[in-house]
């Protein structure tokens, strides 16, 4: 095939519709893909997110470039034409500027908080302290199960070995050294229950509900839970059991476990993708398996959140937030955006209790490619109607 | 509901505005736009289709007809709006813009069904100026959803379901105009562009909320109908189908009847490729012996 004839080719009708077929199969599949697992990340694996999709959107982009240069010298009667098509030219080449330069991400900030940090969805990093960890993947499972064992949990404790013993029936407690002696109502082994209590430990606790985590030594030794009983309080030691599992269908429920190897210690991480869980220790570090974050030019401290319901009813009809911008106090709601200079911009995706999300966007090509790409397209197709109509 | 469907099928212009003045009273009730949700775009689908019979004058019997079997499925409602939609400008002119497509799209289609029955030049015309009108509008509607989805969810485009049907519906469309503008297909073509795109609109409007039931647009699920659904589409394929080899089954019978049997296959193929001829695929020249 010489150079003629593939020029040709390439600026056909027919190639163009063939790859307008090809697109809309891609994304039928897309949707059923989608419909029948819930998952868009899955879809958009297999789909629009492939590098397939992609080197269509390239090939629209020669087949509209190629057929408008085989118009020239352009006349008045291809205005329509051209202007239809460069504006597809521009939004194609506002999806790559997008991929390539853009930002998009989500920050969650309970009421009073304040934060510069973005979360970069659908990304992984192994964090310490925020920066990320020079370290060895030794292992990676795309989906894994946590448990977090130990000895008791609400008001029963638990004991390998032994059924789970609720603390209103703990009859006395003795301390002798370090050790501390439990006689319960009706433990089945000699009627004694046997804690360590740990010296370097901070306790934080209540009587009945020992939830709090506690950090041995600034989780450098590890993590435990707390109880408090009398002038007495019980120590248990978290320990973890990872299990790797198959992908999910829906992969946006799945949690990546990743084993990782640093200054000779080798220590599994299971994926946290809201960051605010434990951080483990490595070395000398504390490490989390958490999404990557970059940082905003400027400081958001949310101020009030709230949902306003249509009158007489339960039913939302807005959300808002109040948020303080580097100083500046800002109103934040659905359809209602704030721009910030440097091409930011913060919506309101979500609200929760005294929670907000708010994604945080930037596409440096939007006003430049983008929108000016859709009124062309509009313009374009209305004027080829008018031009062609019989 | 179904009393005005009734009147659509005894006078289409009593029915139309009785129809206009239940519009106009929602807008005044509800002080919006009534584009919200699955049981108004029911309404005002049929309306647009009307309207453009109305101001064509072609079609008001048949779109009068296609109006009150849509009526029949709609169902009032005055369910307050969700935040996300709780904008005028938006519903004004995404919303309405689409919507006013799907109706066009309805005209078109029937009118390529009518061609499809009975070629007539002038039914042509019609498909041509409402197909491409309501792709035009379509199109502008999409990309105005995608400046609304920016201001509201933080991004252009994100390949929601909803927005994967707009495209794909867009795409049906496009290859029809483009095979048609270069000579590649002729007015059957085209008519068979109109009915077999308004199946990919029938999926927009109703099988993304209440099949697929995944996405953004989650404001508008519901369930249930599926199986209508999928028999309607099934009855307009077979029934397009039968158009399509219609004049392939006629030629093929009438030479069965006179006597000229031949080998039924070839005479099949003979009669098919006769109609593909008459949607313009090109005939292989073949040299003088």
């Amino acid at each position: 095939m010489n150079l003629s004839n593939l020029y040709r080719t390439l600026s056909s009708v027919w190639l163009a519709i063939a790859l307008i077929a090809l697109c809309a199969l891609e994304v039928i599949a897309g949707t059923v893909i989608e419909g029948l697992t819930g998952s868009h990340e899955r879809a958009a694996l297999y789909t629009y997110g492939h590098p397939l999709f992609k080197a269509l959107l390239v090939g629209f982009f020669l087949n509209i470039l190629l057929s408008a240069l085989r118009r020239l010298p352009w006349k008045w009667c291809h205005t329509s034409f051209l202007l239809a098509h460069l504006g597809l030219l521009m939004v194609i080449t506002g999806v790559f500027v997008k991929i390539t330069f853009g930002l998009q991400g989500h920050m969650v900030i309970m009421e009073g908080a304040e934060t510069n940090q973005v979360w970069l969805p659908g990304t992984e990093t192994i964090d310490a302290n925020g920066r990320e960890l020079d370290c060895e993947i030794v292992a990676y499972s795309p989906h894994a199960e946590e448990k977090l064992e130990r000895w008791f949990k609400n008001d029963l404790v638990y004991v390998d070995g032994l059924k789970p013993i609720a603390m209103g029936e703990i009859r006395a407690i003795s301390m002798e050294g370090s050790l501390i002696t439990v006689t319960a109502a009706d433990a089945p082994r000699d009627g004694m229950l046997t804690f360590v209590r740990s010296e370097d430990a901070v306790y934080v606790g209540t009587e009945k509900l020992p939830q709090a985590h506690v950090a041995i030594d600034g989780g450098r030794g590890g993590y435990g839970v707390v109880a408090q009983i009398d002038d007495f309080t019980l120590f248990t030691p978290l320990t973890r059991q990872i299990t790797p599992l198959p992908s999910l269908a829906k992969l946006e429920d799945n949690r990546p476990l990743v084993t990782v190897r640093y200054q000779g210690e080798t220590v599994p991480l299971l994926y946290d993708a809201t960051g605010s869980g434990l951080r483990w220790p490595i070395g000398d570090k504390l490490v989390r398996f958490q999404p990557k974050r970059t940082t905003l030019p400027y400081h958001v401290r949310l101020r009030q959140v709230r949902q306003i319901n249509h009158p007489g009813t339960e039913k939302p009809a807005a959300y808002e937030a109040d948020i303080v911008v580097d100083g500046r106090p800002r109103f934040l709601a659905m359809n209602r955006v704030v721009s910030l200079p440097g091409g930011y911009r913060l919506y309101l995706s979500n609200l929760n209790n005294n929670r907000a999300q708010i994604v945080v966007n930037r596409d440096p090509a939007k006003y430049l490619l983008t929108y000016p790409g859709c009124l062309l397209i509009s313009l374009g197709t209305l004027m080829l109607y008018i031009k062609k109509r019989p | 509901m179904k009393i005005l469907a009734a009147l659509y099928l005894i006078s289409p212009i009593g029915a139309f505005i009785g129809h206009t003045l239940l519009l106009v009273s929602r807008m005044v009730v509800l002080a919006r736009p009534p584009v919200t949700s699955m049981a108004e775009s029911l309404l005002f689908v049929p309306w647009i289709a009307m309207c453009g019979a109305l101001i064509i004058r072609r079609g008001r019997r048949l779109v009068g007809l296609a109006a009150a079997v849509i009526l029949c499925f709609a169902y009032p409602d005055f369910e307050p709006v969700a935040p996300v939609l709780n904008s005028n400008m938006w519903l004004s002119t995404h919303v309405i813009l689409v919507v006013s497509s799907y109706g066009l799209f309805l005209l078109a289609a029937l009118f390529g069904h009518a061609y499809l029955i009975k070629p007539h030049q002038r039914l042509t015309k019609l498909v041509y100026h409402t197909l491409f009108l309501g792709t035009a509008a379509l199109i502008a509607g999409t990309l105005l959803g995608g400046v609304w989805a920016a201001q509201s969810w933080g991004r252009f485009w994100d390949w929601d379901p909803k927005e994967s049907w707009a495209f794909i519906s867009i795409c049906c469309y496009l290859v029809g105009i483009h095979a048609y503008t270069f000579g590649h297909i002729k007015a059957r073509g085209l008519a068979m562009t109109a009915a077999l795109g308004f199946l990919a609109i029938t999926f927009t409007w109703y099988g993304v909320n209440y099949i697929l039931g995944t996405g953004l647009h989650s404001y508008g699920f519901g369930s249930g109908g599926g199986w209508i659904y999928g028999l309607a589409v099934l009855g307009d394929l077979f029934i397009l189908s039968a158009l399509f080899f219609k004049n392939s089954w006629v030629g093929y019978l009438k030479r069965y009847d006179t006597g000229k049997r031949g080998r039924a296959p070839r005479a099949l193929f003979r009669s098919v490729r006769n109609t593909l001829h008459l949607y313009g695929a090109r005939r292989r020249h073949r040299p003088d012996t």
